[in-house]
Formats: structure tokens, sequence, C-alpha cells
């Protein structure tokens, strides 16, 4: 393509059904190049069935889907250039890892088996055990691996690391953002634990009950929220009038979490003696996706 | 060309692969693991021919006479039976794995049929030297037969080539068709299916009763042959290879 910043996702009104369940409702989204997009949401939001779909492995109701400026089903132009990572991926019953590895070097055109191979060091996987003997933290890294070497233009994980403890998602995490400096290419990452990867998101995207509640570069959204803290009078007058996000109390303090707040809004706050604290993505996200009306009414009531 | 360059108006294509590749490439996952596809079938061979062996030298040793009508023995029936269900597994196993490639469903099944048909005719042919080592070991001295049978291993070559393929991919192209429904409607579409293919047989059952004509049925198998009912087996093969396609191009791929 002679346009460079011309995007590798569009999504367009997408929308899937299963029976009366819409899994993805009126979804529109554009994933730019070379960058880390998280694609974060409960379970049961949609994140797996948008990524089957814009990977032409399950078929939209209605709506439009186009990667690489095409549409992806049965369309090897596309599908070669994708590699799709997820948690629930299926092998064949009586494959090892290195099979699986020997079929990464057939399928993926920039496959690294140097890098594959550093890889399955630094996790120390057993390569010639069959699949089925492996702990869900060994699968895992199979699936990272793979995901990894295949350096892929457009490259999803769907939680790729279930089951690995803390130092193989570190690992996981290094070995993505070395590998990322050195061959950038788009990356979609899905995941439940936002703190641990919300410093190398560049765009996040969050979905819930099938529609896309937020969908932001990652430095915009680490100050979507504020929580504002002090006596509960000096609160309640500063935030009357605004989406509250989340409201808590302790004797006669209140903190208070609302949306952005503009620099004017922030030195006007700090006069009145209230105190400002920042809001993690991962409070964040849990804030907008439980905001159930019916959760808000009572907390209304509570407080 | 003469003529300067265009702005491309398409995405970069020059990074994919050609279709003779991508499809060779599932050839290549099938058999990615070797016993499965290339050492069972001969285990499975090789012990069904030692039960044979056993029941026949046990006869020879009590009667002290050759063996009576061993060319009709069904005992290779096995190896074909594990063909079409090695189909079915394939298509059940490798084709959520395969789409994880990120493979297209259409190079899957041309793949996938490649592979069965390099399996098949690697299986004729070892079953067909063996049928003409019974023969000329007159039944390992005993007029003993199992691959060379009435069905597949029987007459000329072309014959014995012909028959054995020919079934392989009967086996398969049935295997291929259910492995597809499975995949797609799961469980709900088998029956559909085994409903559907149990109307076809009583339909024929009926039909034949109605009008009369078991005895014309019974005369034109045996006037076709081994060779000719397999021949005419191809025509339904063939259609189930495409209804097996048109099922899958269909599918997703989901847990």
């Amino acid at each position: 393509m002679t346009e460079t910043t011309a995007a590798v996702v569009e999504i367009d009104h997408l929308s899937k059904r299963f029976g009366s369940l819409a899994a993805l409702d009126d979804v529109s989204l554009t994933v730019r190049p070379d960058t880390i997009t998280g694609l974060l949401g409960r379970n049961g939001a949609g994140k797996t069935t948008l990524m089957q779909t814009i990977t032409g492995q399950d078929f939209p109701t209605s709506g439009q889907v186009r990667v690489f400026g095409e549409q992806p089903i049965e369309n090897a132009h596309v599908l070669s250039r994708i590699s799709f990572i997820k948690e629930s991926q299926k092998y064949p019953d009586d494959f090892k890892p290195k099979h699986v590895l020997a079929c990464g070097g057939w399928f993926y055109e920039n496959w690294d088996a140097d890098l594959a191979e550093q890889l399955v060091e630094d996790f120390q996987l057993p390569v010639g055990r069959r699949l089925k003997r492996l702990s869900r933290g060994q699968l895992s890294a199979v699936g990272v691996i793979v995901g990894l070497a295949a350096r892929a233009p457009l490259t999803f994980f769907d939680e790729p690391y279930l089951g690995l403890d803390a130092v193989a998602r570190q690992t996981f995490y290094d070995r993505l953002l070395a590998d990322y400096a050195e061959h950038p290419r788009t990356i979609v990452l899905s995941t439940h634990l936002i703190d641990e990867v919300a410093n190398m998101l560049e765009h996040v995207v969050v979905i819930d009950r099938g529609r896309i509640v937020m969908d932001e570069p990652a430095e915009q959204a680490r100050d979507a929220a504020t929580t504002v803290v002090g006596p509960r009078g000096a609160v309640e007058a500063f935030v009357a009038g605004r989406r509250v996000l989340h409201r808590e109390g302790i004797g006669g303090l209140a903190s208070v979490t609302v949306e952005r707040l503009s620099p004017d809004e922030r030195r006007n706050a700090e006069a009145c003696g209230l105190e400002l604290a920042p809001v993690s993505l991962q409070q964040l996200i849990v804030r907008r996706t439980s905001a159930d009306p019916r959760v808000a009414a009572e907390q209304e009531v509570l407080s | 060309m003469s003529s300067p360059a265009l702005p491309a108006v398409s995405p970069d294509r020059s990074g994919t692969p050609d279709a003779g590749r991508r499809v060779w490439n599932i050839v290549r996952l099938q058999f990615a693991n070797r016993f499965t596809m290339l050492v069972l079938p001969w285990i499975i061979v090789g012990f069904i021919f030692l039960v044979n062996l056993a029941i026949w030298i046990s006869i020879y040793a009590s009667t002290r006479e050759p063996l009576d009508d061993t060319q009709w023995s069904g005992a290779t029936a096995y190896l074909y039976v594990y063909f079409g269900v090695a189909a079915v597994q394939a298509m059940n196993l490798t084709f959520r794995f395969a789409l994880g490639m990120t493979a297209t469903r259409r190079d899957y099944y041309l793949g996938t049929v490649l592979a069965f048909a390099i399996q098949g005719a690697l299986l004729t042919l070892v079953c067909t030297v063996l049928s003409y080592a019974e023969d000329w070991t007159h039944g390992y001295g005993m007029n003993a037969h199992m691959f060379s049978n009435v069905y597949v291993g029987a007459g000329p070559l072309w014959q014995r080539l012909f028959a054995s393929f020919g079934l392989f991919l009967f086996c398969f192209a049935l295997g291929a068709l259910a492995g597809s429904v499975f995949v797609r409607w799961r469980a709900n579409g088998l029956y559909v299916l085994g409903a559907l293919v149990v109307l076809i047989v009583a339909a024929f059952v009926v039909t034949a009763t109605l009008t009369g004509s078991w005895e014309a049925v019974g005369r034109s198998f045996l006037q076709l042959g081994a060779v000719g009912v397999i021949a005419w087996a191809l025509v339904p093969a063939s259609i189930a290879g495409v209804v097996g396609y048109l099922v899958l191009r269909r599918a997703p791929s989901r847990t």
C-alpha cells in the first residue's frame, strides 16, 4: 500500500448474534498499524468473538470487516499476514510442541526459528511431550512462542497466558516489547490482567456486553478519570452535575471518581482543598464496565 | 512491463505464498505427526495379518490341507474403515488447528484431500505388492489369502490398484463429509446426516422390494464385480467430497 497510515483493521457496524444473544452489537473500530492495542473487557463481553470475526474464523451477522483493506474470510492474502493466538486453541490430539513449531515455520512467512528456539528455552517448554500432557501454563507457552516467532504483520493474543506464572508472564512482556521494537507490527492483546499490561499499551479498546465502551489512546485513557477525595460537603459540591463513576465514603470523608477533569478544574479542586488521585486503567475499566444502571442506582442510595 | 507502474490499489501481495504452497503446507500439517499417519496404519495391518496367520496355521496344522475360501477374506476391511475414521478425526482435530494457523478453509480442504490421496496411494501400493506376494507363494503355501482377496486384490495389476485406491477414496470421502458436518453442526449435524443416509438406503430397499427387482440387483452386482461396484461408488464419493467442501466452507472455528 502506498499510504502507510491506512488502518490495518476497519470494522463498520459489525454485529454477531448467537440466537437471541448479541455477542457483538454494532461495533465500529479501527486499528492503526504498528501499535499495541489492548482489547479489554469482562468474560463474555465479546472479545474473542470480535477477534474471531476479524480473522475470518467466524462469520458476521451484519456489518463489515476489512483487514489490510480487504474482507478477511477465505482470503489467503489477508490471512497469511495474521497470527491469532488464543487461549482456547485446539491442537491435534497426538501433537507435541515440536509439531506445532514445525507448522509455524511452514505457515508464517516471517517465522524466526532461532527466536522460537530461544523462547522454548526461556519458557522451559518440553518440546517432545504430548500437548495433552502439558500443564495449562506450558500449553499457553506454546501459543506465546508461536505468536512471537511468527512475526506476523497483524498478531492477536487472546488471553495468551492462562496458567503462566508471574515470571513467565514477565518473560512474555519483555520478549514481546523487545521484538516489537526491532520488528514493528500491529498487535492486539486481550487480557484480564490489565494492570500488568497497562504500560505496554498504546491504544485501549474496552468492550462490554458486545458494545465498544472505550476506544482511545492509552495516554488519554490513563487520565480519563480522577478520584476526588476530601470532606463530603466540598467533594459533593465539586462533583455536582458531573457523571460519577464511583462513590465511596467513610464518616465525613468522601471519595468520588469522576470523568476527565480539565487543567482549570484540577486547579480549582486543589484550591478547594480537595485531593486528586489518579485512577488506574484497571479501576477505570472496572468502573465503566460495571456501570450497570441498577448498580449505580444502588450506590446512589447507599451514599 | 513497459508502462510506468501505476500506484498500487490493492494491498501488497508479494508476501502471500502461492496456492500450491499453501495447500502443500496443509499436507505437511496432516503428516506432521508421522506416527499416526505413516506408522499406525501398518501396525493395524501387521496386527490383523498376525491374527490371520495364527488362524491359518492352526487350521492348516490340524487339517494338513490347503485352506478353502480365504480369498473372500474381509480382513483388510479394517484398513479401509481406519482410513474413513482417520478422515473424520483429521477434520475434527486439524480443522481448528489449521484455521488457528490462519489457513483458509479452501486450502485446508484441498490439502486434506491431497494428504489422504497420498496416504491412500501408499497403502494401495503396499497392499497390491502383498497381494502379489500371496499369489506367488500360493498363499504362504497354505492357500491363505488376505491381501489377494477377491474385492481389491485379484485380477490384473490395474484392477487391483484401481479397486484398492478407489475404495480408499470412497472411505475418505464419506469420512470427510461426516467430519465436515461434525465441524459445522456438531453432533446434531451427524444425526441428520445419519438419518439422510438411512432414508436413501431405505428408499432403495423399498423400491427394489416393491418392483421385485432384488434378483436383478444381485445379478448386476455380480456382473459389475468388485471393480465395477467401486467405480460406481466413486460417484457418490465425488458428491460427498463436494458437499463436504460446501459444508466446511461456512463452518466457524469456535471453541
